[in-house]
């Protein structure tokens, strides 16, 4: 009999290994694989050649952490384009946001055609960057493009003072639409009894915004507030197609610095060991807000 | 039963038979690159067309032409990418050749008597120590375009000297109209053509033939004087006007207002002589202008001196499985016939090679004087350099791209010449310059 249940104490250890371990896993395996092949093993070499002086193609030379010293310590482009990666993100974290808030409280008390604006403000979201761009660099244009309608003679993509700033604001106009649903769809969340509560204590609109909307969808604004952090370490596609980098290197952020590292100059070691600086940027950031998270902060 | 086999015997052969045909035509399959646009697939379809041989196959794959170079350099490292292989110029195809990705050419140009159909600083270009690794394509040179009915209203003579440029810019200027065009909004490393033409054209090309031997340093006061010049004349709203316009609107903006005479002159390529006929000029643009060009003027001498350079390099990788069939099809790209024929149709820049009789015969006339002329000083002598061909990488990139901030007043002339010189002598050491033909 004692037998007889070690048996079946075995039997059901080994069917909760195989079910809770073994199984999943092998659900995992192909996802796996796929992601080692494509992430992992990139992403290893990429680590290794931020190692080594190495012009893209051929041998590598293993020279430490000399790439690493160069960058901080020697490289002025670099820290230039550091600098405006963090002027970027200072951008993005105030400008679409506002925006977005703005635009989604307004849009939370429409009822007819609700749709039709959500889809008009969503749309420049799903455009190609490259059309973007191109609608946008016409806009700028001094000769026939927005600057005419307020009598502004200058091209704003040409000068070294405004070019960073109308890349933002071209890039926003297609990014703000998509925090401004993902802001709407979290107010949707909140329960109307909260503002029924808030008109009786006689709130006012600006009071009710808050401390009722706000605060309850703190947890999507900061999430995202987190990823357009990391995103802008990663800009590249906007400046490249409008300016590339220019005026004299105004519009310089790492991703163009890197891609002209690699690309042009032949220093792809280099630019791998600017690509890791990034990498440890985002883990920076998401650290700063899982700490934050620990300390009780809504994220 | 007997005709039963027999049957199955004959299905049998022709299997066998299409299966061997089929391995033999993989066994001289050629691949190639071209980008997915209007002259890709012409040049591409116009070479598979006229390749003579039929024991070899050409194998065109299209591929989007933005960073295609960029793509076909990962694909070589790793051990892909097409047969044939291209890139930018002799810098591109040096680092490539260095990393052993290309094969000698040393053979086939023997095979071939390249040497009796190359002009022979062109191939000088393709040779990484002593050794043929690739072949240059499209002579390219900067020369000024010139919108000819606004001339003749005005009464402008073509300038020869520098001089005559200054007067020329100033009466333009006084006339409200913009001296020159295109912008570089959508081109950074386009700044490299203003920059070539003002060493060579006011510095002189010997002094940056011994600069680019190692001989003389790049902070020259002739070369600080030369790119002052460029400065004071991007400064002065030569180019598009005003320095903001000139660093962000685009070629085709440009081109435009050069076509309808609100810019009187353009600053470009050879590349562009198809183009201004076909698409900014005369009815089917809108206009009834009419445009010629003339050589850039120099400091130094009223004859017409060009830069000299090439647009892109061929070769043939260490990858290929067929590297006879990839020789005999550059082989077949290289001649006369078929670049005149690719020159016709597709509009390509002819590839440096030595022309005899009347290939160019149905050219435009203004086309025809450009490679007459420019032939004429390649004897005598009379060219400069352009730095995407005889730059190493490096000092290229600080050449385009610190020049911006000179205009901008962000650094001097002095410090970017000291930058470009610090650049310089690193790859020199590291024997990383293209070939420099002698002088």
């Amino acid at each position: 009999m004692l037998g007889k249940l070690r048996i079946n104490r075995e039997y059901w250890t080994r069917y909760r290994v195989m079910r809770y371990w073994v199984v999943p896993w092998l659900f995992m395996l192909p996802i796996l694989g796929l992601h080692a092949f494509v992430v992992v093993f990139p992403a290893s070499q990429g680590v290794y050649y931020s190692f080594t002086d190495w012009s893209g193609i051929g041998e590598a030379e293993f020279i430490g952490l000399r790439n690493f010293e160069e960058m901080f310590f020697e490289d002025q482009s670099h820290l230039d384009a550091l600098s405006r990666n963090i002027q970027w993100m200072l951008f993005f974290i105030t400008v679409p946001f506002i925006f977005a808030l703005f635009g989604s409280s307004l849009l939370a008390k429409v009822r007819r055609g609700a749709m039709i604006y959500r889809t008009a403000l969503f749309m420049p979201f799903i455009l190609p960057s490259v059309v973007t761009a191109t609608i946008w660099r016409y806009l700028y244009n001094p000769r026939f493009g927005l600057p005419t309608l307020v009598g502004y003679d200058k091209a704003l993509l040409g000068q070294s003072d405004t070019a960073l700033w109308a890349i933002a604001f071209a890039d926003n106009w297609h990014f703000w639409g998509f925090l401004m649903v993902l802001f709407l769809t979290a107010m949707q969340g909140i329960d109307p009894v909260l503002y029924d509560a808030a008109k009786v204590d006689g709130a006012s609109r600006w009071e009710e915004f808050w401390h009722v909307t706000l605060p309850g969808i703190r947890p999507v604004v900061l999430f995202m507030m987190m990823m357009v952090m990391i995103w802008a370490f990663l800009v590249f596609d906007y400046i490249f197609i409008l300016t590339g980098g220019g005026p004299a290197g105004a519009t310089e952020v790492l991703g163009i610095d890197i891609y002209k590292n690699a690309f042009q100059r032949f220093e792809a070691g280099y630019a791998a060991a600017q690509g890791i600086t990034i990498c440890l940027f985002a883990g920076l950031i998401v650290s700063v807000f899982a700490m934050l998270r620990k300390r009780g902060w809504e994220i | 039963m007997i005709r039963h086999r027999i049957s199955i015997l004959a299905i049998l052969a022709l299997l066998l038979a299409l299966v061997v045909g089929a391995s033999s035509a993989q066994d001289n399959n050629v691949t190639i690159w071209a980008a997915d646009d209007d002259t890709g697939t012409c040049w591409s379809n116009l070479l598979v067309d006229t390749f003579p041989r039929d024991d070899i196959s050409i194998e065109v794959v299209l591929q989007p032409g933005t960073g295609l170079v960029d793509a076909q350099r990962t694909a070589l490292q790793g051990g892909a990418g097409p047969d044939i292989t291209f890139s930018h110029g002799p810098a591109f195809m040096l680092e490539l050749a260095s990393a052993g990705l290309l094969l000698s050419l040393d053979h086939y140009a023997d095979e071939y008597n390249w040497a009796d159909r190359f002009a022979p600083w062109a191939l000088d270009l393709g040779r990484v120590e002593g050794s043929l690794y690739s072949l240059s394509e499209e002579l390219e040179t900067v020369i000024l375009y010139y919108n000819k009915t606004v001339f003749e209203e005005n009464g402008w003579e073509t300038p020869k000297t520098m001089d005559e440029l200054y007067a020329l810019a100033d009466a333009i200027q006084e006339a409200g109209l913009v001296v020159m065009g295109p912008a570089f909004g959508e081109c950074a490393p386009c700044y490299e053509w203003a920059v070539s033409v003002f060493l060579s054209h006011h510095a002189g090309p010997e002094l940056v033939y011994e600069a680019l031997t190692g001989q003389r340093s790049w902070t020259d006061p002739a070369f600080v004087e030369a790119i002052s010049a460029l400065r004071d004349i991007v400064q002065g709203g030569w180019f598009m006007g005003s320095m903001d316009l000139f660093f962000s609107d685009t070629f085709d903006s440009a081109h435009a207002l050069f076509g309808a005479g609100e810019i009187a002159m353009s600053f470009e390529g050879t590349w562009m002589l198809d183009n201004y006929q076909r698409d900014f000029f005369g009815e089917a643009a809108g206009n009834m202008n009419d445009w010629d060009w003339f050589a850039f003027p120099t400091t130094f001498s009223e004859e017409p001196h060009f830069i000299i350079g090439v647009g892109s390099s061929w070769g043939i990788s260490t990858a290929t499985e067929n590297p006879d069939a990839a020789a005999a099809v550059l082989d077949h790209y290289y001649s006369t016939g078929f670049q005149a024929a690719s020159h016709a149709a597709c509009g390509n820049a002819p590839a440096p090679l030595f022309y005899e009789g009347d290939v160019f015969a149905e050219a435009d006339p203004r086309e025809a004087r450009l490679y007459q002329e420019f032939g004429q000083a390649s004897a005598a002598g009379n060219v400069g350099y352009t730095s995407w061909s005889f730059w190493p990488a490096r000092t290229n990139v600080w050449l385009w791209e610190q020049i911006t901030r000179v205009y901008d007043d962000q650094i001097s002339v002095e410090d970017y010449l000291a930058g470009m010189q610090s650049e310089f002598e690193e790859e020199f050491a590291e024997g990383l310059i293209p070939p420099i033909p002698a002088r």
